[in-house]
């Protein structure tokens, strides 16, 4: 467990001097998260220009959403999405043997060795926006309610870490697909809203089918006293299934990608 | 010109060997509007007639035309050219007998035939399952315009992700420069809100840029907002700022190679 933490801070210490000497991209960089969470609250606005409520939601609600969603989004990318983009580049470009040989837990090495700081301020802005619009709901957080809260939130980082690691390893079987990564944002990105905001039956797909709702519905309404009581455990038996599944996948796919090499 | 055919062909078979990836980009120019689509659906659901003068049947027509012309008229060259400059895989292709302009957009053409082939039966799907709420107002003259339009629309967006591409020369990783334009582009051209439902400044500032030739005129013309004259000073428009992109193309290509032979020697 210390020679993993130790191997992570040693990315993390590589990835600040790299962001460090290229100051101009990291601020380029800074504003474009920026400016994409500006975009999503215009969105927003025109949805409400007329209305005060979608699907049940008000706009400070909304506004909540969209920062929760920011702030997860944040989390998983300054942890693993670039690791993950490499990892994706590394099977289809038949760079994996050396990996394999490192004295790590693999899939611990791959999600975690590219830090991306630019990101994490991504999570930060996000944050911003949870505490402003929890400020304007004017919402009392009990300490029970913020462990709920904790507790499905980190579900929810671990679906989506999972679920964005299992459609990477699927490139050990479709070796010419370079846009996954594109795939699993875009999809994610649907939780930017409250799944009640895309009709009954999809809301229905998005918790049941594919439980996209763990990622960033279900800890909101945690926040607003509107959860129930089959949400924690349902995001704990997700995340805990994803997470397996996950481990079983890359063993999968190892065990054919040794094959092939002979 | 005989070589360009063999170019395109080779381009398209190159396209087709990675029909896996084009499958998920054809799911990705259908996601986010038919998403958006579905979330308008739901704010007229809940009483609203009109939002800004657009009724549900205009909204749903526009958000399916979005879905359209992303498989249409867009354009990713920018990574390939990036990949390429980045790696000095770039060189080889300096020494072939045809410009690398034009086999990137040979390649880029393949891509958007194989997706189209995707893209096409996905359209006709939803366009089945949405029809009670679609109303396009296409005659057959305004459908040519249409064509023309998505021509000058794609040809845009190509030489603009050629001279993006073409920033790698310069900068180790444009990755941020790239996805700032795509914010602007996905602000100033109508492709995530309609253009009259923005702020009033920024609406005046869109009318001054080019990205709204690549969705909000479209789509004007496909759902019949637009008459002849805009018609005609849009398309003049469009062929204004692709002579002012290809201008600058050229210009950000002679300084870049210069650049790029610099450093391999």
């Amino acid at each position: 467990m210390l020679h993993h933490l130790r191997v992570y801070f040693a990315a993390l210490r590589l990835e600040v001097v790299h962001r460090i000497q290229y100051r101009a991209d990291f601020i380029v960089g800074l504003f474009v998260n920026v400016g994409w969470t500006g975009l999503s609250l215009l969105f927003i606005s025109a949805l409400f220009g007329n209305i005060k409520s979608l699907a049940g939601w008000s706009y400070n609600e909304m506004i909540l959403v969209l920062g929760l969603y920011r702030f997860a989004d944040g989390i998983i990318n300054f942890l693993f999405y670039r690791s993950l983009k490499q990892f994706s580049k590394d099977i289809r470009r038949g760079n994996f043997d050396m990996l394999m040989t490192k004295p790590v837990n693999l899939q611990f090495f791959l999600s975690i060795r590219f830090p991306a700081l630019t990101d994490f301020s991504q999570g930060l802005v996000g944050l911003g926006l949870v505490f402003y619009s929890l400020n304007r709901l004017q919402v009392t957080i009990s300490p029970l309610q913020f462990l709920s809260f904790l507790a499905i939130f980190v579900c929810g980082i671990i679906f989506h870490y999972a679920f964005f690691f299992m459609i990477t390893t699927l490139n050990f079987w479709l070796v010419k697909v370079d846009n996954f990564r594109q795939l699993v944002h875009s999809v994610v990105a649907l939780t930017r809203f409250p799944t009640e905001a895309f009709g009954p039956k999809i809301s229905s797909f998005l918790t049941f089918v594919l439980p996209l709702a763990v990622i960033v519905s279900f800890p909101t309404k945690v926040l607003l006293g509107r959860s129930e009581v089959w949400h924690l455990p349902f995001a704990a038996s997700i995340a805990i299934l994803s997470l397996f599944l996950s481990h079983r996948l890359l063993n999968r796919a190892l065990r054919l990608y040794s094959s092939a090499g002979g | 010109m005989k070589k360009y055919l063999t170019v395109l062909s080779l381009s398209l078979q190159d396209a087709f060997s990675e029909r896996s990836s084009a499958v998920v980009w054809a799911f990705l120019d259908f996601l986010w509007p038919l998403a958006t689509l579905f979330i308008w659906l739901a704010v007229y659901q809940g009483g609203q007639t009109t939002v800004g003068g657009i009724n549900l049947s205009q909204m749903m027509t526009y958000y399916l035309g979005v879905a359209f012309i992303n498989a249409a008229a867009s354009s990713h060259s920018e990574w390939d050219i990036f990949q390429n400059i980045h790696s000095g895989e770039l060189s080889p292709h300096l020494l072939r007998p045809f410009s690398y302009f034009l086999s990137q957009l040979a390649a880029s053409i393949s891509w958007k035939i194989v997706k189209g082939l995707l893209v096409l039966p996905l359209l006709i799907v939803f366009s089945y399952f949405l029809r009670q709420y679609l109303s396009f107002n296409l005659t057959l003259e305004t459908a040519l315009f249409l064509v023309l339009t998505l021509i000058f629309a794609y040809l845009l967006n190509y030489v603009t992700s050629f001279i993006l591409g073409c920033l790698t020369f310069w900068l180790e990783d444009p990755t941020n420069v790239i996805t700032l334009n795509d914010l602007f582009r996905s602000l100033f051209s109508g492709a995530m809100l309609p253009l009259i439902l923005l702020p009033f400044p920024i609406q005046k500032v869109a009318a001054f840029l080019p990205y709204r030739y690549f969705y909000d005129f479209p789509l004007r013309i496909l759902t019949g907002q637009a008459n002849r004259p805009e018609i005609f000073l849009g398309l003049a428009g469009q062929l204004f700022w692709l002579i002012c992109a290809f201008a600058l193309y050229r210009f950000v290509w002679q300084k870049g190679l210069r650049a790029y032979c610099a450093f391999g020697s």
